[in-house]
């Protein structure tokens, strides 16, 4: 399994190191070639820009859902990390944004877009990611230089940080954007909204809401699906609602595998078309289950917490949007080529170029299609 | 959290009954004493006295807990049913302290055929939906609608229809006669374990119930009660929440369900601000579900204070009590299962009640690994906040509108006796000075004094006359002039809105304004409604009272030798006002589907916000309309009850003196009859026994009103506490 994933994770870096570089070089070939139609080079080498950044774009993922459903506590499972506070009563309006940086670091934006880089104040040194799972601080915390955490996450740059209180970070600012040398988030980015406006208002939260390309919505298993929630969903701008899962979360309340069942089968009914699938889920057995004094019952909690189908289904959904970018990227790229064929230049040398340029681009459209999407959403390395 | 572990306050409850009993035993003398007529308006008080009873309704979103948390207050866990999903899809009312022949009764209300065809066709929401053609389309709904006959006419057969209208009434109540008719059931047909479930999901009626009224022992309250259990609100099912609206009505007491995880999501500030402007006192917070948050006892304290707070918000200057409470603990603490029990100690309880012992909240003890299931039993019991709720209605029966309501009935029955005290004394006097002045009482004399009587009712039945005519244009006048009001406020904001969308310029934006201003709107609409009824009432009873001093006037100038003016007793300081419910209700703008087909329109003209005004003014006006039916229907049972007490009242004194006149007329009818003489009205011998007579119900009056005195003073400090 493990080599498996070595040579996927090395398929998938040719995404960067191959295709990439190949795109990139034609752009700048195609900006050197000069003729009558150096217009049409520009624009072409503009589109293939576009494309090299929509393939560079981590997928987003948005976790949505009301207060205390449990949004949090599985972004923090999905970072392997103690990024975000969960708190059980927070009056909370803000949407956080988390992907990746080199360096940690974390910017409030305000309502007017205004991007406030927080000082070393808001830092904080924390050892280990060892913090309680409902922490009585309001704090979130993040933990970037721990080698021997169990999962392995290993990152060169220094300085652990602790975020202070989302309280005092409430509005003007609307969007809290924390950039985390963490790999997954190069694949993955997500953003956790609560209370998105209702209104065609923009936002910062909401621009960094249109580019969410799968949406999971978290709802309490003992009070799953209320008429409010149901609102909401119905709401909310998706480009792709079958890029969607409904995680009914709080698994570990529920006592009989009976009432499971039952829970399922009235939101399969209440819910129809609505959600690529729905799952039971106990994001905090899920992350007890990363804590080092667990250790010994990690697994057990794991398996009872049934992240596991979470994370498949997520990973599905994840793969599903890499391999429809790629088929977009063929198609633009072909078309980009074909217009290009089309292409008459009267220098002789620039049309012989522009022709292994025309060509080189249907080469690499179609190397695009050999590129294999994710294969797990284990960490890579920063 | 001062109120964890204190105990029931069961002094109160049981003054209240006390004081309950000794107005059923006043009642009943004073009824054996009076004539025929009095006796039946008696009749009618006592049957009031004894059916009163406190009334708490108990109200929150789905799956709050609602239904559990009332099997662990009345201590029967798993009577009424409780499901992981939505369970509970019919108004319940559980009654304790009923005559005993009702006692493990329950009874079934079906809906009638025009309520079944209005839900059917999508109750209130339907029908604006459907009507305005506001909405692209209504599927969710009729699909859920169509689901629901077709899951009635599985469950029931094709004949349910002839069901409806009906009842249902059974001599045992067992929990799976509730999951028959009260629970939603499921409405799949995959998971039959076995036959049985097959069999009862087959037979549910609860799609068609309208009303359950089970009957039961016992009084967990300590005082006759009925705890009225209700489908929850926020339910995708529209109408199942309209039912719950619709029905909340006038209980005493207010129980809100919060859950833990999510406490006073907007839904539940939705539900809390349609209590706004009841009198205070009524409302109780509990915060149910605390097993399911690993708290410890700083985060308990925390979680109380962020619910308290917002309350204080919500209604500035009251202090409505917030209770943490775990129905599941104090129902796994009833059913004493061992392996139960023992599977607590290793959940979050142990920490919660440690913490909560160390700071030595009373009633909390840390939980030791060697203690018997009883000790377990005992101790989860006491942190499960099940007494501290039970403490809080106890304390809210003693101090709150229950006894208020008490309070008229007892003192009404004193005004009788004094009435009938003043009349025998008058009786009396004018015996012994007719016998003083050696006055021969001649038949004309009697017939004379008892035509004087006939005259004064007719004086009193022309005064009560114009006091209902007095009432009725008192109350035509100002309920018009506010319904005139509330309609100008909801145009004005219709208007407001107009402006303020064409200033949008899309309804998309505009949206989300609206939404909270109508919010506002309902919420202001409702303190309007609060304060001016309160006025209207404080009028009605000061019109009252000038009625009384008319009556009074009346009968002191017919019986000028009257050594006491009528009595009336107490009123209730304030009546109770008519339920605003349907302020809450659903109109044309709240619903999605309105929205969604507006949202494409670019660019709002003005004929476009006109027609928006008018929808809007219309959906108001529609709310208001209904809110003012039902306060019509409310105020005409004020009027006939407060002419019905006068005229009583009033009565009371004037009747018995007719009484005493046409004893002596058949009396000495009697003698004549025996002594063929006739003449002899004054004579001794059968003079005297009367007067004998009319002393004893003097003396027999007297030792009522002093006992009506006591009960009523008994009642005054109970409620001033």
């Amino acid at each position: 399994m493990h080599q498996v994933n070595q040579r996927l994770k090395v398929a998938r870096v040719n995404i960067e190191g191959e295709v990439l570089s190949e795109l990139c070089a034609i752009r700048k070939s195609l900006s050197e070639l000069s003729g009558g139609i150096t217009k049409g080079y520009i624009k072409a080498a503009r589109a293939i820009g576009i494309v090299e950044q929509a393939l560079r774009r981590p997928v987003r993922l948005a976790v949505l859902g009301e207060e205390n459903s449990g949004k949090s506590l599985l972004l923090n499972y999905l970072l392997k990390h103690q990024i975000l506070p969960s708190k059980q009563f927070s009056a909370e309006e803000t949407g956080i944004l988390i992907r990746y940086s080199a360096e940690p670091s974390v910017y409030t934006v305000s309502k007017e877009g205004h991007r406030n880089r927080l000082t070393s104040r808001a830092f904080g040194t924390l050892s280990k990611a060892e913090a309680r799972l409902h922490p009585k601080s309001s704090s979130i915390i993040y933990q970037a230089s721990d080698h021997s955490s169990r999962r392995g996450i290993s990152s060169r740059s220094g300085s652990p940080v602790v975020l202070t209180k989302r309280k005092t970070l409430k509005p003007p600012s609307r969007l809290i954007d924390v950039g985390l040398p963490l790999g997954l988030l190069r694949t993955l980015e997500m953003i956790e909204v609560r209370n998105l406006p209702e209104d065609k208002t923009v936002t910062p939260a909401t621009i960094a809401f249109r580019q969410v390309d799968i949406a999971i919505w978290c709802t309490l298993a003992t009070q799953a699906w209320k008429e409010t929630e149901a609102i909401s969903w119905r709401r909310i701008p998706l480009a792709h609602r079958q890029s969607s899962l409904l995680l009914v979360t709080y698994k570990d309340a529920i006592q009989d595998t009976r009432d499971e069942v039952k829970i399922l089968e009235r939101l399969h009914r209440a819910t129809p078309t609505m959600f690529n699938d729905i799952l039971l889920v106990s994001p905090k057995d899920a992350v007890a289950s990363l804590l080092p004094d667990e250790a010994e019952n990690g697994n057990a909690l794991r398996a009872s917490s049934n992240i596991e189908a979470v994370e498949h289904a997520l990973l599905c959904l994840v793969r599903n949007q890499q391999v429809h970018r790629l088929h977009k990227a063929n198609r633009l790229l072909r078309s980009i080529a074909a217009s290009l064929a089309r292409m008459e230049n009267q220098d002789a040398d620039a049309s012989q170029r522009q022709r292994v340029i025309t060509d080189k681009l249907y080469h690499v459209a179609d190397d695009i299609m050999n590129v294999p999407p994710s294969a797990s959403l284990a960490f890579e390395a920063a | 959290m001062e109120s964890f572990g204190s105990l029931i306050d069961s002094k109160v409850t049981s003054r209240l009954g006390e004081i309950k009993r000794r107005g059923i035993d006043l009642g009943e003398e004073l009824q054996a004493t009076l004539h025929a007529r009095l006796g039946r308006f008696v009749n009618s008080m006592l049957s009031d006295i004894e059916s009163h009873s406190c009334r708490i309704a108990v109200i929150g979103q789905i799956k709050a807990g609602k239904s559990s948390l009332i099997n662990s207050l009345i201590r029967r866990p798993g009577l009424l049913p409780t499901d992981i999903n939505p369970s509970t899809a019919v108004i319940t009312k559980l009654y304790f302290g009923a005559p005993a022949e009702r006692n493990n009764t329950a009874l079934f209300e079906f809906f009638g055929e025009q309520e079944w065809d209005r839900i059917m066709s999508g109750g209130r929401a339907g029908a604006l939906t459907i009507d305005r053609e506001a909405a692209v389309g209504a599927e969710t709904l009729n699909k859920a609608l169509e689901e629901l006959r077709e899951r009635a006419e599985v469950r029931l057969g094709n004949d349910y229809k002839s069901l409806l209208g009906k009842h249902h009434l059974f001599s045992s109540v067992t929990s799976g006669l509730l999951e028959r008719y009260v629970s939603a059931g499921d409405n799949s047909s995959s998971d039959t374990d076995s036959e049985d479930e097959n069999e009862a999901s087959s037979h549910n009626y609860s799609d068609i119930t309208k009303n359950a009224e089970i009957f039961l022992e016992g009084q967990p309250l300590g005082y006759p009660s009925v705890i009225i259990d209700t489908p929850g609100v926020n339910d995708p099912f529209l109408v199942r929440d309209e039912i719950t609206h619709g029905n909340l009505g006038d209980a005493d007491i207010f129980l809100v369900v919060l859950t833990a995880q999510q406490p006073l999501s907007k839904s539940d500030l939705a539900l809390l601000r349609m209590l706004k402007g009841l009198q205070k006192d009524r409302i109780i917070a509990v915060v149910n579900r605390i097993d399911l948050i690993d708290m410890n006892g700083e985060e308990a304290e925390e979680l109380a204070a962020h619910v308290r707070n917002s309350l204080l918000h919500e209604f500035p200057h009251t202090d409505i009590p917030v209770i943490l409470v775990s129905a599941l603990w104090a129902q796994t603490s009833l059913r004493s299962d061992h392996e139960e029990l023992r599977r607590v100690l290793t959940s979050s309880f142990p920490a919660y009640a440690t913490k909560m012992a160390e700071r030595g909240e009373p009633g909390f003890e840390i939980p030791r690994e060697n203690w018997s299931d009883e000790t377990i039993a005992e101790v989860l019991y006491r942190s499960s906040g099940i007494p501290a709720v039970l403490a809080g209605i106890s304390r809210l029966i003693g101090h709150s509108v229950t006894a208020e309501r008490l309070l008229p009935l007892v003192s009404t029955l004193g005004a009788i006796s004094d009435n009938t005290v003043i009349s025998t004394c008058y009786s009396i006097k004018s015996l012994n000075d007719a016998a003083a002045a050696n006055e021969h009482w001649t038949r004309s004399k009697v017939s004379e004094s008892l035509t004087q009587l006939e005259n004064l009712l007719t004086d009193v039945e022309t005064t009560l006359t114009k006091c209902k005519e007095d009432f009725r244009r008192l109350l035509t006048e100002e309920i018009g002039r506010l319904r005139r009001f509330m309609l100008y406020t909801a145009e004005q904001f219709a208007e407001d809105q107009r402006a303020s969308l064409l200033h949008h310029g899309t309804y998309a934006s505009f949206r989300e304004d609206f939404q909270e201003q109508s919010f506002q709107l309902r919420s202001q609409l409702a303190e309007d409604f609060y304060k001016y009824i309160t006025e209207i009432s404080k009028q009605f009873l000061a019109r009252q009272e000038e009625a009384e001093t008319a009556m009074r006037q009346a009968v002191k100038s017919a019986l000028p030798n009257l050594n006491d003016v009528l009595h009336f007793g107490i009123q209730s300081r304030n009546l109770p006002p008519p339920s605003i419910m349907p302020l809450s209700k659903v109109t044309a703008v709240d619903i999605d589907n309105f929205w969604d087909s507006k949202a494409l329109i670019d660019k709002v003209e003005p004929p476009e916000a006109n027609q928006f005004k008018e929808i809007v003014f219309q959906s108001f006006a529609e709310v208001i309309a209904e809110l003012f039916d039902l306060t019509e229907t409310t105020q005409s049972d004020h009027v006939s009850h407060a002419l019905r007490r006068l005229r009583f009242l009033s009565y009371s004194a004037i009747y018995p003196l007719a009484q005493q006149l046409q004893d002596l007329v058949s009396t000495r009818k009697d003698m004549e009859d025996l002594s063929q003489g006739g003449q002899g009205w004054g004579t001794p011998f059968f003079w005297e026994p009367f007067l004998d007579e009319c002393q004893q119900q003097l003396a027999r009056s007297e030792k009522l009103a002093k006992e009506a005195v006591e009960i009523r003073q008994d009642c005054i400090r109970l409620i001033s506490g």
